[in-house]
């Protein structure tokens, strides 16, 4: 499986409401290790879907942004439309599609606020 | 690989320059290799995928699969996985930089460049 | 004492460098047209560049990220392939603009018809680009250049009206004979001229060719603050004499030789001979420049290394990038399009793309992950939102003036 293969992907809840493309991958360190290395193997954790992906990729999101002024309020606006998908909820992905376990209204939001 | 704890994929890997042990560039993490393990877990980070034939299927469309070709004609045998460094090799992944492990004549990265050099480049006077 | 001179010759080199073709020649029509009314324009495109130009050197210095690093980091594949692919048309149709530049001097020194030379200029350039150390392209370009400024030394000796000169250039009337449009037309090719986009991406990469790092602000920062005002005030300097001889006669500047025409006027033979060692030495080395900004912004956007301060060899793919970009523009020339038509479209053209190249890097100026305690502060941001309205606003405009007009006829 590759990231392209997940981002950009919509996200379907349990009863087939979409809930928004994903945007981000966050993989999380930890578990058993990479048989080639010692070191902890990083895993798919959680997807980061939402409406629009320009705020995200602009770097709004979750970095520390100083401005300009217009942008920042902007693009924080938007980002914060974003929800969190636990992988563990994933029941499948098929082609651009990704169905999940949950219903919308039971997902977390995405903001981790930066500033 | 030493990193943060919790990685975004948009953020801190894709697109990002990697640069092997001595500095030189290697190309950017194009995509990334997720492995699904045989007893069901979650998705494991095994490899950056770097290079034409990774980067088309990103860019999309006509132009992504044209490039893509590009990648595999430079191949001995038209394969059309691309190239990958394993996460063996990377050695940090920071906000400054991409550093692997090893240096780039370990890998297989240089396909392009290198015909590119052997072909066009390398045939001109002063090319040193 | 070496630092001092060090700092002197950064300071020259941002001069002469600031100027190129599009400058030269925007700056000589619009003299002849209008008057210093378009003054005003040049000031504009002189604070932005100076604006963005110490952003991008900063970004390039703490951030250690050339601009295309960041145009694809952050605007991701898609939309950064779109900006690179802008980015590289513009470029290209300016690199043909500086070979005819190099061309028409050639013509003007030799008699010879320009078209002959057209092949010869590509040649050099792309030698340059091809094994001329970056330090001495800099430093020899950049003081040769500095021959421009007997345009300044002609206007004390011509029969200036300094008083009217300032009258013209602080009362921005349209003149009664040039309507609106060619009004803004123009004053876009003069704010174009000063914000072409190879500038800022050659300057960042350069930037990196140097290593430049978070030591290297305040010389980075006299060159940007101090070496690109001074080239603005050159081309205005240009425009005054523009003024001064070619308005009065009616002269309508359709050819590089007018545009030194002041300059033969007031200091003879050999004032003539300086303007075009200095016309050849800005437009040659804007023209290195450009080719280099092509190979630049494909290799940071596709992670292939490059740089000058290697062999060709150790990057066989930038190098390709470059040699052909400069068969391509060779080719448009050769087409036998009039050069300074090329001229003027690609300034033209380049305004309506200037927001591209310029966002991300406010942007990333921004980032308090990369730039530590260097952000950007307030007043900045403020002044630099500002520029970014102008170069959208300029952007728009920048089409339906070019139909409008005709392209400036």
């Amino acid at each position: 499986m590759r990231a392209t293969d997940l981002l950009g992907a919509v996200v379907y809840d349990s009863e087939g409401v979409p809930v928004g493309a994903v945007r981000d991958l966050r993989l999380t360190a930890g578990g058993p290790p990479v048989p080639d290395s010692g070191r902890p193997a990083y895993r798919l954790s959680t997807l980061e879907c939402g409406p629009v992906g320009v705020a995200h990729r602009l770097g709004y999101g979750h970095r520390p942004m100083s401005g300009p002024w217009p942008l920042t309020v902007l693009l924080r606006m938007l980002v914060r439309r974003s929800v969190l998908v636990d992988w563990a909820d994933v029941t499948g992905v098929h082609g651009n599609r990704i169905d999940i376990s949950r219903r919308r209204t039971e997902l977390r939001g995405a903001v981790r606020d930066g500033s | 690989m030493k990193a943060d704890s919790e990685l975004s994929a948009d953020e801190m890997l894709l697109d990002r320059q990697i640069l092997d042990v001595d500095g030189a560039a290697i190309g950017k993490i194009d995509d990334l290799e997720l492995t699904e393990p045989e007893d069901g877990g979650a998705p494991v980070l095994t490899a950056f995928l770097c290079g034409p034939t990774a980067l088309g299927p990103r860019i999309g469309g006509r132009l992504g699969l044209w490039w893509a070709a590009i990648g595999r004609r430079l191949r001995p045998t038209d394969e059309a996985y691309p190239n990958r460094i394993p996460i063996g090799e990377v050695d940090c992944v920071d906000r400054a930089q991409v550093r692997l492990t090893v240096s780039r004549d370990a890998l297989d990265a240089d396909r392009f460049r290198d015909w590119t050099r052997d072909h066009i480049i390398g045939r001109i006077p002063g090319a040193g | 004492m070496s630092r001092l001179f060090k700092m002197a010759l950064g300071v020259m080199t941002a001069i002469g460098g600031f100027v190129d073709i599009g400058n030269l020649v925007t700056s000589g029509i619009t003299g002849a047209r209008f008057g210093m009314a378009l003054t005003w324009a040049i000031v504009l495109g002189t604070m932005g560049m100076t604006l963005y130009g110490e952003m991008a050197g900063r970004v390039a210095a703490v951030a250690r990220r050339p601009v295309f690093h960041i145009v694809r980091e952050r605007l991701g594949v898609r939309t950064g392939m779109a900006n690179l692919a802008a980015f590289l048309l513009l470029s290209g149709l300016m690199l043909a603009a500086e070979l005819g530049g190099v061309a028409l001097v050639l013509q003007l020194v030799t008699g010879v018809n320009y078209l002959v030379w057209v092949p010869v200029a590509a040649a050099v350039t792309w030698l340059i680009v091809w094994r001329v150390s970056f330090s001495v392209m800099e430093n020899l370009f950049g003081l040769l250049g500095l021959c421009l400024v007997v345009f300044v030394v002609a206007l004390f000796v011509l029969p200036t009206d300094w008083g009217a000169l300032w009258h013209g250039a602080t009362h921005p009337w349209v003149p009664p004979d040039q309507g609106h449009p060619m009004y803004f037309f123009y004053a876009v090719s003069l704010f174009g001229a000063c914000l072409t986009p190879f500038q800022v991406v050659f300057f960042s990469s350069g930037g990196r060719e140097e290593h430049w790092t978070t030591k290297s602000l305040p010389e980075m920062r006299l060159n940007a603050l101090v070496g690109f005002p001074l080239g603005g005030l050159l081309s205005i300097a240009i425009m005054a004499a523009a003024v001064v001889v070619l308005k009065p006669a009616g002269v309508d500047v359709s050819h590089l030789g007018q545009v030194a025409l002041p300059v033969a006027q007031a200091l003879g033979p050999v004032g003539l001979a300086l303007a075009l060692v200095g016309f050849m030495a800005a437009v040659m080395a804007a023209a290195a420049e450009c080719a280099l900004s092509m190979g630049y912004a494909v290799a940071q956007y596709l992670g292939w290394g490059w740089g000058k301060d290697r062999l060709p060899r150790d990057a066989p793919r930038f190098h390709l990038v470059c040699l052909v970009a400069v068969l391509g523009a060779t080719a448009l020339v050769l087409t036998s399009v009039d050069p300074v038509t090329v001229t003027v479209l690609s300034v033209v053209l380049g305004a309506a793309a200037i927001p591209l190249t310029y966002f991300p890097v406010l942007v990333v100026a921004n980032d308090g992950d990369y730039m530590g305690s260097h952000v950007n502060g307030r007043t900045l941001n403020a002044l630099a939102s500002v520029f970014l309205v102008i170069m959208v606003v300029t952007s728009i405009v920048t089409v339906p003036l070019l139909f409008f007009t005709k392209a400036g006829r």
